[in-house]
């Protein structure tokens, strides 16, 4: 699953930790979503979206919907 | 419409395990036994906390055990998990003052689990995914080790003090690295 989470971070000039906190998470579950070592739970990728006042599909994008895309 | 068949997947750890427990029993080697029962439980407790809150693992819920789903239905697992870590560590501080320094570490080791502070990144949901992977390695390890020094034919005792010390170790180890990088 790829992820905008460091460009909309970053926009908003907070940090990993920062991020955490209005999450409810630790610093490291923010960190592994951004490497793309995690894929969030759903309930996670609801509070992601709501704290950036975004929809989900804005922010994550399956890996073969982009191929795709390129393919078509 | 192509409709998929739900593969269903059965969990025969327990039964591996209970027969393991039996011939150990049967031999006369009941600690190795228990030692084997105690890790299988660590390991399911671990794995049903994270059930518990976690909904994007890669484990087959319907395929879980009994125990599994139990733990998945709101049985709180960060108390489980503490009453098995506290056991745990008294447990091999009482072995350690009676010959086996070396249980000293494993005791240290459980009682960050049952720190203030630990709890609150235990309920993380990436920890508690790191923590059901590496249970799961942790758990296959600590099998492993008390497989083979049964095998070696050491005294049960050190079977079950073999077993534990792989189990707490690889599950630690396992989730710090993922942590660390």
């Amino acid at each position: 699953m790829k992820n905008k989470l460091p460009v909309l971070r970053a926009e908003k000039g907070w940090s990993q930790a920062a991020l955490a906190e209005r999450l409810g998470v630790s610093r490291q579950t923010v960190n592994a979503i951004e490497k793309g070592r995690y894929d969030p739970s759903l309930p996670l990728a609801f509070k992601i979206a709501q704290v950036f006042g975004l929809a989900i599909e804005d922010i994550f994008t399956p890996e073969d919907t982009d191929e795709r895309t390129q393919a078509g | 419409m192509n409709e998929r068949k739900p593969v269903k997947q059965y969990d025969y750890t327990v039964l591996v395990i209970l027969f393991a427990a039996i011939v150990f029993a049967i031999r006369g080697v009941t600690q190795a036994a228990w030692a084997l029962v105690w890790v299988w439980a660590a390991a399911m407790a671990l794995i049903a906390l994270s059930l518990g809150v976690v909904a994007s693992l890669s484990l087959n819920k319907k395929g879980a055990s009994a125990f599994l789903r139990f733990g998945a239905q709101g049985v709180d697992g960060r108390l489980i998990l503490a009453l098995w870590a506290l056991l745990t560590a008294l447990a091999s501080i009482h072995l350690a003052l009676q010959g086996h320094p070396v249980l000293v570490l494993v005791a240290v080791s459980l009682m960050v689990v049952v720190l203030p502070g630990t709890g609150t990144l235990i309920v993380d949901e990436y920890v508690q995914s790191l923590i059901a992977r590496g249970a799961a390695l942790a758990g296959g390890v600590g099998l492993a080790a008390a497989m083979l020094l049964a095998a070696l034919r050491l005294p049960g005792l050190d079977v079950a003090l073999g077993a534990l010390s792989f189990y707490v170790g690889t599950l630690e180890v396992y989730v710090w690295r993922s942590l660390k990088s």
